[in-house]
């Protein structure tokens, strides 16, 4: 028995990492709720319309976790081109004249207070050398396979070791396989907004009482960082509340994602 | 060993660029340096917060000799509001670093930049290498 449980627990250890800010608290949303634009501008010779549906595409990857409450929501187009948090505009960008290392493809930029709790994310593309595509064109980089990626960092993930995940930190020219979602991604997304359930009793109707927070203490609704073990991804069942850490809801997260991908294969 | 391994996994990678291994990397370096941070600075810049890291310069394995350099990345901390940039290690005061520059930037973002405790440097997504190692192949 013991054995067994030694064993979930080590199966659902993510290469995933977190990011931390400044002050070294986790980042995360607190609102449910995340709007986001697109400049679609740039010299990068691709269409407007199907540059917005990558995009689009790109955030219901996470969006779309079975249970997650993050709603990265697309609002338009903005003519927003700079990395700053004062135009209250999260957006995303091409550059054509990249004054940050030449080699970098994107970059994400976010801001957060002390806490961790994200205020702003701006996600620049690199048009300055560096060729894209929507179409999955082999001489290409593929805008969707980066912009997945770019997406987790703005949602608070770091890279992962997991050279198949989409958060792993390298790619190459024509890869389009980190499109989807990798089970290492949802394991660490699962991690992180386990403890971030925004409106639980009124939304989930159940109660909270009786849970634990993986940490020995117990649970009495939803709190910030290191709160509740609300589970993202128990929809099915009306209410998310589970009594065990958040190793197990990982767990149960990356089972979901194997039975996916098998049936998918099947 | 161990705790300074984990410590220094926290240490980010690059950012969804080609991965360069350590060859590479000094290939592409036109300064190669040891050195400790003995100052952190943030500041507001058009756009966003850059951080300024000054390093005291001990040993110089490559290029022209220095006794201190200052590195400027992006992101930091200004007044309570912090810019995190993927990918961009928070290098603190008191960090011992092996540099590899390339025109005074670290080589392909922040490849070229390896803590090291003196006997092995840990690059992002990188093998420890042996330091001694590191000085037998620049020299």
């Amino acid at each position: 028995m013991q054995a067994t449980f030694l064993w979930l627990l080590s199966s659902a250890a993510t290469a995933g990492q977190l990011t931390t800010n400044q002050y070294g608290a986790e980042l995360h949303w607190e609102d449910d709720y995340v709007p986001f634009q697109l400049n679609p501008g740039g010299k990068h010779g691709l269409d407007h319309d199907e540059i917005e549906s990558v995009v689009v595409e790109a955030a219901e990857q996470w969006r779309g976790i079975d249970g997650s409450w993050l709603e990265l929501s697309y609002e338009g187009r903005t003519e927003a081109e700079t990395y700053t948090s004062g135009d209250g505009v999260h957006a995303v960008f091409f550059v054509d004249e990249w004054t940050d290392n030449p080699d970098l493809l994107a970059l994400t930029y976010t801001y957060s207070y002390e806490d961790g709790a994200i205020s702003h994310f701006d996600i620049a593309i690199n048009t300055d050398g560096h060729s894209w595509t929507t179409k999955g064109s082999e001489d290409s980089n593929d805008l969707l396979n980066a912009l997945v990626h770019e997406f987790g960092h703005a949602v608070g993930l770091d890279h992962s070791s997991d050279t198949e995940a989409s958060m792993f930190s390298q790619t190459s020219v024509g890869e389009v396989a980190k499109r989807d979602l990798a089970e290492d991604d949802v394991l660490t997304y699962a991690t992180l907004y386990d403890g971030y359930f925004p409106y639980p009793e009124a939304s989930m109707g159940c109660s909270t009482s009786g849970g634990s927070n993986g940490n020995g203490s117990s649970v009495s609704g939803p709190t910030g960082a290191g709160g509740g073990a609300y589970s993202p991804f128990d929809s099915s069942a009306g209410c998310s509340l589970v009594g065990g850490s958040g190793q197990m809801v990982a767990l149960f997260a990356g089972l979901l994602v194997a039975f996916r991908r098998r049936t998918e294969d099947s | 060993m161990l705790l300074s391994l984990s410590l220094l996994g926290a240490a980010q990678a690059t950012v969804f660029v080609s991965h360069l291994d350590l060859d590479e990397i000094a290939d592409r370096a036109d300064q190669i340096v040891i050195g400790e941070v003995s100052e952190v600075t943030s500041r507001r810049a058009p756009g966003g917060i850059v951080t300024e890291i000054t390093v005291d310069v001990f040993d110089t394995l490559l290029g022209t000799p220095a006794t201190e350099l200052t590195l400027t990345l992006p992101g930091g901390r200004v007044f309570g509001e912090t810019l995190t940039v993927s990918g961009v290690p928070h290098l603190q005061v008191g960090h011992d670093l092996l540099l590899f520059l390339e025109d005074s930037r670290p080589v392909s973002f922040t490849q070229g930049i390896f803590f090291t405790d003196g006997e092995y440097a840990y690059g992002p997504e990188q093998a420890p290498v042996a330091m001694e190692e590191v000085r037998r192949t620049v020299r």
